[in-house]
């Protein structure tokens, strides 16, 4: 009679003594979906452990074997290239935010130069208060690479890293412009903030038209490992190319390239 | 029965397990020095060494970029570490510029408020405000920082400028500094008061004249107390990364963004790779010897409170 008792605990961890512990560290942009996919993955065995520091972070942590993959949302440098491993497993991309009663709609590539270089200050006769990235963010690059600001940014920008606090700021004052990733605007957006993503030359952020092509200021986020996880990393693939994972980057806001 | 008898008469620390006594000659250490004595010579060394460490880590990390970058490379102003320039110029004299504006508004306002703590220290009024001041200093900065954001922003974008700037950063540093300069001359004062009060009552002295009397008896005192406070502006983080803007530029007036060291370094350590986080670590040696400069003009003071 005791042994049967002793087996009742048993009962509590089937599924847990079969999962297989992966550490996910890197990128805050893909924190969150992969938390959102903990199911999915759990589903198949593995039971994943998040955390964030940022796309190097993750990338150090990858190498050192402080977790099994890095999360990164930039592409790797040549020079990196050779030392791990990448597998592309999404696209996101980038939208330009601005108050909700700003009286425009759209910017164009022009404006967007201009007042990001300080050549302008106005858009339509408003002052812009315009918000970048510092530098060595994935975002900052991906933004700056597409306009070709290189070296031409205006010093005087305002610079706020974190996303929450560049919509907070967007929120409060009716003449701020940001750019940041269209997963935070879209929950920003759906939270009540009194923001709304600009057209880019005419061109809406959305989903089908990052899908299309029409819409074209997007980055890859990655994945990435050492030769010593490749069969850990093609058992994490196969998860993710499965229907339910697809639906879940589809309602994080980004395009699954699996 | 008497107190101590044969049987339980005070015994070596381990005499009852074998195992130690190959350790005989550790045992008698600790006979014959008392906790006491022990106690402070170890919790120094711990100090000490643990001192050495937390600032020879920063230095020894950053040897590599002291050595791979010339050094006009990195006294410049130009920051731009994605396309090789550090320039450690921009983030240090904004880290000055807003010392220079905070460090006399917070000290006045400071000595401002303790003067009134202490003429009314009878009253009931006086430990409810100490009790405020002290609980003002045990807030978390990145709470004054997140209240300036909503309140002080919007006004300073009325005036000019897009809400960020310099202005934004002194006001909301001086709010989180006051409280703790203010206390510090108040418990000052008070003991200045115990050899100077009598003197003060009967002559009458006017604020400035006992002002000047504090600054002339207890210089020790108001030196340290401004020592502090620079260490505490120069190396405050948070308040700073939300209100000034983090410009990449030196603010040409009030109103325009500015950078501090340790913004900078707070801003880019996460994302920062290979040479630019080297080069973070070298900024924060940079504020190291600063700091260590300010403090050796303590020297004078430590050493004649050492002779007394």
């Amino acid at each position: 009679m005791r042994s049967v008792f002793a087996l009742v605990p048993s009962l509590f961890f089937t599924t847990a003594v079969a999962a297989e512990t992966v550490t996910f560290a890197g990128s805050s942009t893909i924190m969150p979906i992969m938390e959102a996919m903990t199911p999915v993955l759990e589903q198949h065995g593995l039971s994943p452990e998040i955390q964030g520091g940022g796309s190097s972070a993750g990338l150090k942590a990858a190498k050192m074997g402080m977790a099994e993959v890095g999360m990164m949302s930039r592409s790797l440098t040549p020079r990196e290239q050779e030392t791990i491993n990448h597998k592309v497993i999404a696209s996101d991309w980038l939208v330009i935010i601005a108050h909700a009663d700003a009286p425009y709609q759209d910017i164009t590539s022009e404006q967007v130069v201009g007042v990001y270089t300080g050549a302008e200050n106005t858009l339509h006769g408003e002052k812009v208060n315009a918000i970048a990235k510092e530098g060595g963010r994935a975002t900052k690059k991906v933004f700056d690479e597409y306009f070709k600001l290189a070296g031409k940014l205006d010093p005087g920008l305002i610079i706020i890293g974190a996303n929450g606090q560049a919509i907070a700021s967007v929120a409060q004052d009716p003449n701020g412009m940001a750019y940041i990733s269209y997963i935070a605007a879209a929950k920003a957006i759906e939270q009540g903030e009194p923001i709304k993503m600009l057209t880019l030359d005419g061109v809406a952020g959305s989903p089908e038209n990052v899908r299309s092509g029409a819409y074209d200021l997007s980055r890859s986020l990655i994945l990435v490992y050492t030769d010593k996880n490749q069969a850990l990393m093609d058992r994490i693939i196969a998860v993710l190319s499965t229907p339910e994972a697809a639906e879940v980057f589809a309602a994080s806001g980004v395009m699954s390239s699996l | 029965m008497p107190y101590y008898s044969d049987s339980n008469r005070p015994r070596p620390i381990g005499h009852h397990l074998s195992i130690t006594k190959p350790f005989a000659s550790a045992r008698s250490f600790l006979n014959l020095y008392k906790p006491q004595t022990l106690g402070l010579r170890f919790v120094v060394l711990l100090l000490i060494l643990s001192l050495v460490f937390m600032l020879a880590f920063p230095i020894y990390s950053a040897l590599p970029f002291f050595q791979a970058v010339p050094i006009t490379n990195w006294l410049s102003l130009d920051w731009r570490p994605d396309d090789g320039f550090f320039g450690f110029g921009l983030s240090l004299t904004g880290s000055f510029l807003l010392v220079i504006a905070t460090l006399p508004l917070s000290l006045f306002a400071g000595w401002v408020i303790s003067l009134q703590l202490v003429d009314n220290r009878k009253s009931w009024i006086n430990p409810v405000s100490v009790a405020i001041l002290e609980v003002w200093i045990s807030l978390p900065s990145v709470i004054i920082g997140v209240w300036a954001i909503i309140q002080v922003v919007p006004m300073v974008r009325e005036v000019a400028g897009s809400g960020y700037s310099l202005l934004t950063a002194t006001i909301g540093l001086t709010i989180f500094i006051t409280p703790t300069c203010t206390l510090l001359f108040y418990r000052s004062y008070l003991s200045h008061l115990d050899q100077y009060g009598g003197l003060e009552n009967s002559f009458e002295m006017s604020v400035l004249s006992r002002s000047e009397l504090f600054m002339k008896s207890q210089s020790s005192a108001v030196v340290g107390t401004t020592n502090y406070i620079f260490c505490r502006i120069f190396g405050e983080t948070m308040v700073v990364l939300m209100l000034s803007g983090n410009s990449l530029q030196i603010p040409g007036n009030l109103f325009e963004g500015m950078r501090t060291l340790t913004a900078t370094i707070a801003l880019e350590m996460a994302y920062a790779a290979g040479m630019h986080e080297t080069s973070l670590f070298a900024l924060s040696t940079v504020a190291i010897v600063v700091i260590l400069i300010v403090l050796l003009s303590q020297f004078k003071r430590f050493s004649n409170a050492a002779d007394d």
